[in-house]
């Protein structure tokens, strides 16, 4: 629980300044946020004043259309990001458990070696890889497919699952799976049915942060796909929003519409989220 | 003999992982190596492309670009580093130890820009440092015009200006990292020492930071590999401009690969990347022996 009592509840000086502290990095970070979204409220030719002068509550829809327009459909790039980032988050849980389990509980010959060696990967730019996989993707007919982002997505994202799901893996008690395997159970079985039931929470970590991780992604997007009706919304939105020349009310409703969903469910599962993402960074 | 009782079973669990890291890791890396020993466009035929060995690094000690895109990167790298700890502790050190109504919504907030994709982020505040965007008009209003000017757009503000928004999206997340390493810190602790009259500044240096020496560290090392890394906020930002004045190695290398105005040598890119992963992997290494030390 945020505020301890360790500071008494009298009124300081110190006290006064730590909040005071506090309150202007609020407004630091919602002034922004703010003044963007009023702007998508905005009736055309009204941006050169702080405070709005009257509300247009068309903005978002003539965004929309605007998107359709020019080819950049909003409800398409959601649909690419969505697909991107299930399938990348799906597959890499699958195989970064595995891959754990096997670094974790069955003890084989080059096993720590590999397990760093895929771990180098996690903290490495992922710039450096950019341009072999860019031409490999070409040669390959992976560019320009769901497939072909996908792929790097889970490569990228599997050092990170099988790091936590191997720390997690190597705390629980060998008897649990000893057990297991008395009562005749294969050691898959064993991965299936006892190990992975019981690893909610490291399952979660991984979810949450390559969740946010994947439908975030930029830079390969950009690289890998060509055709305006595969971009995802991060690459849709630079290419569509930050390339040509806009009206400010529509900009700021095209960002909010891409914002917005995240912001909803963020702020219902922020619990969620911080413990996962504070998890996934101290243990990851 | 039994499928489970063989050498190879363990690699059954290992083999998705291991195809995909030669795919997209290890070919990459040793691709990289070769193709920055030549020259060569990455569209012609790479039987076409000739050996010219060190002769795209011996380009890029005299590429003054190089130079300015390195400097660039450890000013973003130091400034990030600075500025998202110092935000990230002081902030979790006033959230955690005073009382304050609604501080769990105080928290989220501060934190919510961290799941923002940086494109999101890089687009309000191009606006924002616009022309006539939101930072002019205050200074206006508040009769500071004189301090007015491109931000994004001279050859000495645009990369502090990208350095502050970086900050202004991560220090939340710092903040949730020292914040957890605060609550691992016994109550008891803390509570000994104010009884033994320790003041507050006192209680923070000797008892707490000393403790937090951990987190710390993991912060610290977070930041730096994230300051290497990058890219999306420069490219939505300024692309690296204007005239490569904001440009960093990452930006660099899209530049030289893949930007219509660059040079389409992909090989003269690839040697800036194996510069990038020279400097990174060192802070890779720190960052893998950290996790194996400290326990949590």
């Amino acid at each position: 629980m945020p505020g301890k009592k360790f500071f008494s509840n009298k009124f300081t000086f110190g006290k006064f300044l730590v909040v005071l502290y506090l309150i202007c990095f609020l407004v630091l970070i919602i002034l922004p946020l703010l003044w963007m979204f009023s702007l998508s409220f905005r009736a055309p030719g009204t941006m050169n004043t702080i405070i709005p002068n009257g509300l247009q509550f068309d903005n978002y829809q003539r965004a929309i259309k605007l998107a359709d327009e020019r080819d950049y459909p909003i409800s398409q790039m959601y649909k690419n990001s969505i697909i991107t980032t299930f399938f990348s988050v799906g597959i890499t849980l699958i195989i970064s458990s595995l891959a754990a389990y096997a670094f974790s509980k069955l003890k084989f010959k080059g096993s720590k070696a590999i397990f760093y060696l895929v771990l180098i990967a996690m903290v490495i730019p992922v710039q450096i890889f950019l341009i072999p996989i860019f031409i490999f993707s070409k040669y390959t007919g992976l560019l320009n497919s769901y497939i072909g982002l996908i792929l790097p997505y889970i490569a990228f994202g599997m050092s990170l699952g099988i790091f936590i799901f191997k720390g997690f893996f190597d705390q629980i008690p060998k008897e649990l799976s000893e057990a297991a395997k008395i009562d005749g159970a294969s050691e898959f079985q064993t991965f299936l049915r006892i190990i992975l039931p019981i690893s909610k929470p490291a399952i979660s970590t991984v979810i949450i942060f390559l969740f946010l991780q994947n439908w975030n992604e930029f830079i390969l997007a950009l690289v890998l796909l060509s055709k305006t009706n595969l971009y995802t919304v991060p690459v849709a939105l630079s290419k569509f929003v930050g390339e040509f020349y806009f009206p400010w009310e529509l900009y700021a409703a095209t960002v909010f519409l891409t914002a917005i969903p995240i912001m909803i469910v963020f702020f219902i599962f922020q619990n969620w989220f911080i413990k996962g993402l504070t998890a996934g960074a101290i243990k990851g | 003999m039994k499928l489970e009782q063989r050498k190879i079973y363990p690699f059954l669990y290992i083999a998705p992982v291991l195809i995909l890291f030669a795919v997209y890791i290890f070919y990459p890396t040793i691709f990289s190596i070769v193709i920055s020993l030549l020259k060569w466009d990455g569209f012609s035929s790479l039987s076409k492309a000739s050996f010219i060995w060190f002769d795209n690094y011996k380009n890029l000690i005299k590429d003054d670009v190089f130079w300015l895109a390195l400097k660039n990167t450890f000013i973003f790298v130091g400034g990030c580093l600075v500025f998202q700890n110092l935000f990230g502790l002081t902030l979790a050190l006033t959230l955690f130890y005073v009382k304050i109504r609604g501080g769990k919504v105080w928290r989220a907030i501060i934190f919510f820009p961290a799941i923002l994709s940086s494109v999101i982020v890089g687009l309000i505040w191009k606006l924002i440092l616009s022309n006539t965007g939101f930072l002019n008009q205050t200074l206006s209003a508040i009769g500071l015009s004189s301090l007015n000017r491109v931000w994004l757009g001279n050859q000495l503000t645009p990369i502090f200006c990208i350095i502050f928004v970086n900050v202004w999206q991560w220090s939340g997340y710092n903040m949730v990292i020292y914040y957890a390493g605060l609550q691992s810190i016994p109550d008891d602790l803390i509570e000994a020492a104010k009884l033994d009259g320790a003041s507050w500044p006192k209680l923070i240096l000797k008892i707490i930071m000393p403790l937090l020496g951990g987190v710390a560290s993991i912060a610290m090392v977070l930041n730096i590999i994230g300051g290497f890394k990058v890219f999306d906020l420069v490219y939505v930002l300024t692309r690296g401009g204007p005239a490569h004045f904001s440009e960093v190695l990452t930006t660099y290398i899209f530049f030289h690969a893949f930007d219509v105005n660059g040079s389409n040598l992909l090989s003269y890119a690839s040697a800036i990347a194996i510069v990038l992963t020279i400097i990174s992997f060192v802070f890779a290494v720190i960052r893998i022996r950290m996790t194996r030390t400290v326990e949590y």
